[in-house]
């Protein structure tokens, strides 16, 4: 794409993709030249059918891949370079719910607050406010290893929103989740987004996340265009 | 079941250590010592990458951010106990002596320490070379680096040699560089032992600071190469976003020729899915050159014994890797054939490598007469019968533990 494309202002938080190009091997690209400006206080939907790059985005976004040629940045920092303190400004929600089996969700959260260093005295109190607007039940101090798959994802987007970051990556959010809690998780992501928040989140269908995103990116290969 | 296999081949090693050590002179308990530290090295030139990466916690250490020191701390726990476990047969064959454990002591604990320098500083320099491979390996595997190589694989005939993914070339270009370090290491230090007995501690010691102070200009960016080099191996192990399987040369239907023809679709695809995740050729070059210079040393049978069951133990084990949940879905492997078929499947896996042992021994017997081509012969059904233990043991910890689980 020539020039920059924007689903929102380029603050110095923003996160802009800048001539991003990811092949796999030698073969194809997988995203050819992307420019783009994931904005504060903007949702970008990410969307495509299966294999599109969807995922290969957020993998790069979230520092998981590298690219090919090409940076993103955010504000200054260029996040391929610097992954750690970019790292400290991101939730995420991975594609795969890879979460530690033997312990609970509550345990979970709090270990990334302690991690972090931003556990404190209410922080207990703030686990529990998150666990209860994600609708995860009393079972949350049930060890990991024993819930659902809409059990497992609600636990990964209360881990990637419990450090209270301002950037959130999102890899197909909803799947697994039930009706009342996909609207619990809007209502979330609609705060997050109100106060400033900076989100990215790919769907295979883009009626779910028609409402939530100010801007949908359509990653057919190999030029991902806005649809909105 | 990894590391259950890891444990019993140590078990063994631990346990060919003391036989060889029991009454052995203090000259005997040097050499020992210096093969000891060859087949460390011969280790640490291979499996850091598959070992280490991709990092299986990579998505927890995002969640809790950790710094770069502690993305290298990590790392390194996971990589010490295996450089620990490399140390404990020296610290037997050095001092395991019933008869007389006083005797020499001095002498023993300065070479262990040496030997215990060169092991940890390899261990140390591989693990510093492979964690952060990420970005050259990338630059290899997308065809911004490495024109030569690749002109030079177009026009050669012994192309077999190199079919190996770009990528993973960085990665098999540091196993001769890491083993050949080794060697060096331990040549110098028979070397400077004749010159001084204190002397024997210096080349390990070099190779420890070296590798240290290597380590050491990583860790204000680790967390660079933590990431680049995990999303590398992620990309080039696990197929992440559609890595093209043509990136290499994939074992042909007709090349298992020599299986049933009920087994053979099986034994097909797992040998495709194993080539692409440990690629066990070059471990078993390193286990034939590491015998024939066993050989060539006229090292005692009692040493050769060891090696052998050991690598017999190491080519076999390698089967594990076809039991992990990304190549061995256990629910859909039960939908294709029975538990004791999937023994017999991986049996034959096993078998592949068999014939370059039974070759290899034949050379050797051919050019020392006291091994002889009966020992040949035997040693190779000592693989053939190890190839079926371990097909029937990574098998029971899969599928028969899956169905019985669901029973």
């Amino acid at each position: 794409m020539s020039g920059h494309a924007s689903a929102g202002n380029a603050t110095p938080d923003a996160l802009v993709v800048d001539d991003l190009t990811k092949r796999y091997g030698q073969g194809e690209a997988v995203i050819a030249s992307l420019d783009w400006t994931f904005g504060s206080g903007t949702a970008t939907g990410l969307i495509g059918p299966n294999g599109s790059g969807k995922t290969t985005l957020l993998r790069l976004l979230s520092t998981l891949a590298f690219p090919t040629s090409g940076t993103v940045r955010y504000g200054d920092l260029d996040i391929h370079a610097h992954p750690y303190r970019f790292l400290a400004h991101v939730g995420l929600v991975y594609a795969e719910p890879e979460l530690p089996a033997h312990l609970s969700a509550i345990e979970l959260l709090t270990w990334i607050l302690r991690e972090r260093g931003q556990y404190d005295e209410h922080s207990a109190d703030r686990i529990g406010e998150l666990l209860d607007t994600v609708r995860l039940d009393e079972r949350r101090a049930n060890l990991i290893g024993t819930y659902s798959s809409g059990m497992l994802q609600k636990t990964q987007v209360a881990a990637a929103l419990i450090a209270e970051p301002h950037v959130l990556l999102m890899d197909e959010p909803f799947r697994g989740l039930d009706t009342e809690s996909t609207a619990a998780v809007f209502d979330l992501l609609n705060t997050f987004k109100a106060d400033g928040g900076l989100v990215v989140v790919s769907s295979h269908d883009h009626t779910l996340i028609d409402d939530l995103c100010d801007a949908l990116l359509d990653m057919r290969a190999p030029q991902p265009a806005p649809v909105k | 079941m990894n590391q259950a296999a890891a444990v019993l081949l140590l078990g063994v090693l631990c346990y060919m250590s003391v036989l060889l050590a029991m009454g052995a002179a203090l000259d005997t308990r040097i050499v020992l010592l210096r093969y000891w530290m060859l087949l460390a090295s011969a280790v640490f030139a291979v499996i850091p990458p598959h070992v280490l990466l991709p990092d299986p916690h990579v998505a927890q250490l995002q969640r809790l951010n950790r710094s770069p020191r502690g993305l290298l701390r990590h790392q390194l726990q996971r990589w010490l106990p295996i450089v620990g476990a490399a140390l404990v047969p020296g610290v037997l064959l050095a001092l395991v002596d019933p008869a007389a454990p006083l005797a020499d002591l001095g002498p023993k604990l300065t070479h262990l320490a040496a030997g215990a320098l060169v092991v940890g500083g390899t261990g140390a320099y591989a693990f510093e070379r492979y964690a952060t491979l990420g970005p050259r390996s990338q630059a290899w595997q997308e065809g911004r680096a490495g024109s030569g190589y690749r002109r030079m694989k177009a026009h050669s005939s012994a192309s077999g040699l190199l079919a190996v993914p770009d990528g993973l070339v960085p990665a098999v270009m540091a196993t001769p560089r890491i083993f050949g370090l080794g060697i060096v290491m331990i040549i110098a230090a028979a070397y400077l032992s004749a010159l001084h007995p204190l002397a024997v501690l210096v080349p390990g010691a070099l190779l420890c600071a070296r590798a240290a102070q290597r380590l050491a200009g990583h860790v204000p960016r680790y967390d660079r190469a933590f990431y680049a080099t995990s999303a590398f191996y992620s990309e080039i192990f696990r197929s992440a976003g559609g890595t093209r399987v043509a990136d290499r040369e994939p074992i042909p239907y007709d090349a298992v020729y020599w299986v049933p023809h009920a087994f053979r679709p099986a034994v097909w695809a797992g040998l495709r899915q194993m080539d692409r995740r440990l690629p066990l050729g070059r471990f078993i070059i390193v286990g034939h050159v590491l015998l024939w210079v066993l050989f060539f040393q006229d090292a005692a049978m009692d040493a050769i014994a060891t090696y052998l069951v050991l690598f017999f133990l190491a080519k076999n084990a390698a089967v594990f890797v076809l039991t992990r949940a990304g190549m061995a879905p256990p629910a859909f492997h039960l939908t294709l054939q029975s538990p004791a078929r999937w023994v017999i499947t991986r049996f034959f896996v096993n078998l592949r490598w068999t014939l370059s042992v039974l070759l290899s021994l034949l050379l050797v017997a051919f050019f020392d007469s006291t091994f002889g081509y009966t020992a040949a012969l035997l040693w190779t059904a000592l693989d053939v019968l190890l190839a079926l233990i371990s097909a029937l043991l990574v098998t029971y910890g899969a599928e028969f533990q899956y169905r019985t689980r669901f029973a």
